[in-house]
């Protein structure tokens, strides 16, 4: 660690390798501690987001005792967030000091912004470190980080993973921040990119599907878009989207993985794995409530990481998907209590600075894999994105 | 206000002294015999025979060729990039706007990121801004252009130095939906290109109305109903909306721009000068007279004018550069760099950038180091600040008329419409159709130059003027090269 780090108080947020390491009670007692001694949601009660909500709702964070009393707190939907920075974020949006803010385009197109706090950012470059080493990302990876232009989390992406290093500990990892917008309107870059040759691609599958078209066109690449089968399951998937690794068809021909993100993404994986022939890896809450949740080499779904959020599952069925907040409040389980093979609505409660999202749905479907200590060693659960 | 100093000792050096710690820095970095290592320079240099060891002082780089941007991109184009590289420690790639031809990639390692981040700093302090939180509204360009990058890396020097400032970062783009979070959070400091701030200035008030007729719309009220009147009536500038304290501007001189940038944003505006090749944060301090070039990062020379119209008239004559330090007031000339980077260091590297020194004694802020002011191009870039272009390019499409008539000869006169760039395309052309079919067929050719369009379309720069003309007044260089680009009295 080095003394810079040590000066913006990375070594607190970001020392904790025991965390990743940790049992799963450990893990479920650290949520309950952070959640209650942080006093997060009492925090986060500050905000106009949650304030009248939660009045209207008889919510009082003052309660909060145990992990239990969460859920109590009503949901809070997308649409709860559009609403409260419409026509834009008001001061009270924020619980403390923001210290960047980004736009979030949510699933029906609308948009709403998150504020990102100092400890934010620390969090960030310190899951951007956790990521590198489940993944299995090395010293001597070069990462083309596709982005989408500022203000989205995105474009700050590549510069998290670079300054994640640089203030730890040194440690190489060469990036590209490259934004594809740009790259369409001058394909003579790619150039660069088949002369460096990256051994990573960080993308959205959109994003990676789009570059590969650009290799394709400008620079002749031989690969050849494959499509998937749209009716695979999510979790056939997972696993067949690893068995293309040998079949090097693209023209990035050092690239070894891909890891992906963005929300609704697991169809399109296969599809990133067949184009480039690699081993990919699905991240999932990076661009919406600044999680880096991954998936590690086990290829077994998705870590949602304990230590940076408690995260619930909504069970409801397709049918259910318009009730209101109010309705199912109740009747989502802890993800760390849940079943194998549970279905539902992936609900997340951040320990964010700037705004924690308290209960959010974030739209997203997945099956909870196993919350037994996976073979990579890692006690987080699991959930395979649908 | 007394001065501030993030590094005193460095900012105020003496000016005596900036030489010996420059060589010094020479030595400790072992400038010379690193990048003796690297293809960029390797054959070059054997072939001026010169031996490393006899660089021991800033006076012997003068046995050293000058690089040029082409050079640099020749080097990529023909050798393995880790033979080019001095360092494999790279962290982050960058590039230039390609508008010679192909782009620029320039690496960064963290140690040249230091350089950056200090510099950054250095700046903030000479303005003023260390002492109150602030919030910025950062327009910066996508990845992998750097301002991109420097947004980032200066947000990552303020909080090493425990500084809290608020960025709302938003891509040319992205303004538009930026602009509510932007009024609602107030910024009190605007960075960008002085051309977009210019263009979001002019087309403020119509935003304005157009926002206050909707929310009257949306909700019935007197305040609503008087935002909308005034906006109507007296129009609202930014000013009324953001109360925005200090402006940084670079990636073009802010000179046209600064009056228009005064009246509707009412802020101070300082100008920045940095490179992709270089991210070191050059900018004026609070008595705006000239821009410092920090010389303990760099070693900075000048080709004066006279010395590159030799260049032009004599075949194969080698211009004489002077160090920036030690040229007379009012010197104009092509800005030279050599600077100690780690992964890439740029040795008399040619920038193309035309500077006038203004000052070299002490500023009355206390710095020693030399101010300059930023002109223009001298390469064949048609640079109109976010809208940049080659001449090539403009040949390439007016090659292509050939239904209404051909093209023969042409100019690109770049003039102003108030502070906005305005070309003025000259064409003598062989008709074989109507004049205005003709005319049509041109400006829909020179319109294939995207960024131009997208410029135009968005009011960043004027519409360009295209006439018809009998003859050219051409315009020639020493060496009786035509000047393709005339810059007018107005630019």
């Amino acid at each position: 660690m080095t003394d810079s780090a040590d000066r913006i108080g990375m070594k607190e947020t970001t020392d904790g390798q025991y965390l990743e390491q940790a049992s799963l009670e450990e893990l479920v007692e650290f949520s309950r501690n952070t959640l209650v001694s942080s006093r997060v949601l009492q925090r986060a009660a500050k905000s106009v987001l949650y304030r009248a909500r939660w009045q209207r709702a008889g919510f009082n964070p003052e309660g909060m005792k145990d992990l239990s009393d969460l859920r109590r707190a009503p949901l809070t939907a997308e649409s709860d967030l559009v609403r409260a920075c419409h026509p834009s974020p008001v001061k009270s949006y924020a619980c403390s000091d923001v210290q960047m803010w980004f736009r979030v385009t949510g699933r029906g197109g609308a948009t709403w912004w998150m504020p990102c706090g100092k400890q934010d950012i620390m969090r960030m470059l310190g899951l951007c470190r956790r990521m590198n080493r489940v993944v299995g990302i090395s010293d001597s990876d070069l990462a083309l980080v596709l982005s989408q232009p500022a203000p989205t989390v995105s474009d700050s992406l590549p510069y998290f993973l670079g300054y994640a290093h640089k203030l730890q500990s040194g440690a190489r990892m060469e990036i590209v921040p490259l934004s594809v917008m740009l790259l369409l309107h001058r394909p003579a870059w790619a150039a660069f990119f088949l002369k460096r040759q990256p051994t990573i691609l960080v993308a959205t599958p959109t994003d990676a599907l789009q570059l590969a078209d650009i290799l394709r066109k400008n620079i002749g690449g031989q690969s050849q878009t494959t499509s998937s089968t749209d009716s695979q399951t999510a979790g056939e998937a997972t696993s067949t989207s690893q068995t293309s690794k040998a079949e090097r068809r693209g023209p990035l021909e050092r690239l070894r993985l891909a890891l992906l993100f963005g929300s609704g993404i697991s169809q399109d994986i296969q599809k990133v794995a067949q184009e480039y022939g690699v081993e990919t890896f699905q991240m999932q809450g990076a661009t919406d409530c600044l999680l880096l949740n991954v998936e590690c080499q086990m290829h077994k779904g998705v870590h949602i990481w304990l230590d940076t959020c408690i995260a619930e599952i909504l069970p409801v069925g397709e049918t259910d998907e318009r009730r209101t907040g109010a309705d199912l409040q109740s009747e989502a389980v802890f993800l760390h209590e849940a079943k194998t093979g549970t279905r539902g609505e992936l609900v997340v409660t951040t320990f964010g600075e700037a705004l924690p999202l308290v209960r959010y749905r974030t739209g997203e479907t997945v099956e909870v894999v196993s919350n037994e200590r996976c073979r990579c060693g890692l006690s987080h659960p699991r959930v395979r994105f649908l | 206000m007394a001065a501030r100093f993030r590094q005193q000792e460095l900012e105020c050096m003496p000016r005596l002294q900036i030489a010996a710690f420059q060589e010094e820095k020479l030595k400790q970095s072992r400038l010379i015999s690193r990048a003796y290592d690297s293809a960029l320079y390797r054959s070059s240099w054997q072939k001026a025979g010169f031996a490393p060891a006899s660089i021991q002082n800033r006076a012997d780089l003068r046995q050293v060729p000058y690089l040029t941007g082409g050079g640099l991109r020749d080097a990529f184009a023909t050798y393995a990039i880790n033979d080019i590289l001095t360092s494999q420690r790279v962290r982050f790639w960058f590039c230039t706007s390609g508008t010679t031809g192909s782009p620029k990639w320039i690496p960064y390692t963290d140690g040249d990121l230091d350089v950056c981040e200090q510099t950054i700093l250095r700046s903030m302090w000479l303005i003023g801004m260390d002492q109150t939180r602030l919030t910025w509204l950062n327009l910066v360009t996508p990845a992998p252009f750097i301002s991109d990058g420097a947004a980032h890396f200066g947000i990552f020097a303020e909080m090493l130095c425990g500084l809290q400032n608020e960025h709302i970062a938003a891509s040319p783009t992205e303004v538009a939906t930026s602009l509510p979070l932007a009024s609602a959070r107030k910024p009190n400091v605007l960075s960008a290109f002085p051309s977009v701030a210019a263009r979001i200035a002019e087309g403020f008030p119509e935003a304005a109305l157009v926002e206050t007729r909707r929310r009257f719309q949306e909700k019935k009220n007197f305040a609503n109903l008087a935002a909308m009147l005034l906006a109507r009536y007296k129009g609202i500038r930014v000013r009324d909306i953001i109360k925005l304290r200090y402006g940084i501007f670079s990636g073009e001189s802010l000179a046209p721009y600064r009056q228009t940038i005064i009246d509707h944003y009412g802020l101070e505006p300082y100008e920045l000068y940095a490179c992709t090749e270089f991210l070191c944060f050059n900018v004026e301090c609070s008595y705006h007279c000239g821009i410092h070039i920090w010389l303990d990062v760099c070693i900075a020379e000048i080709i004066p004018q006279p010395e590159l119209d030799k260049e032009e008239n004599t075949a194969g004559y080698i211009p004489q550069a002077l160090f920036l330090d030690e040229v007379p007031i009012g010197t104009m000339g092509e800005y030279v760099l050599t600077t100690f980077g780690e992964a890439l260091p740029l040795v008399r590297y040619r920038t193309s950038d035309l500077l006038e020194v203004v000052g070299t004694e002490r500023c009355r802020c206390g710095r020693t180091h030399p101010r300059v002011r930023v002109m223009r191009r001298l390469d064949d870039v048609v640079n109109m600040g976010l809208v940049r272009f080659s001449i090539l390019e403009v040949e390439t499409c007016l090659g292509r008329v050939s239904h209404a008539g051909k093209v023969v000869n042409w100019q690109l006169r770049l003039e102003r419409e108030s502070c906005k760039p305005k070309p003025m395309l000259l064409i003598k052309a062989a008709r074989s159709g109507a004049e205005q079919a003709l005319l049509d067929e041109i400006r829909s050719r020179v319109f294939e130059i995207e960024v131009l369009r997208v410029g135009c379309e968005s009011g960043i720069v004027a519409n360009p003027d295209i006439k018809l003309v009998d003859e050219i007044e051409e315009v020639r260089t020493a060496t009786s090269k035509v000047r393709r680009i005339v810059y007018g009295k107005t630019w």
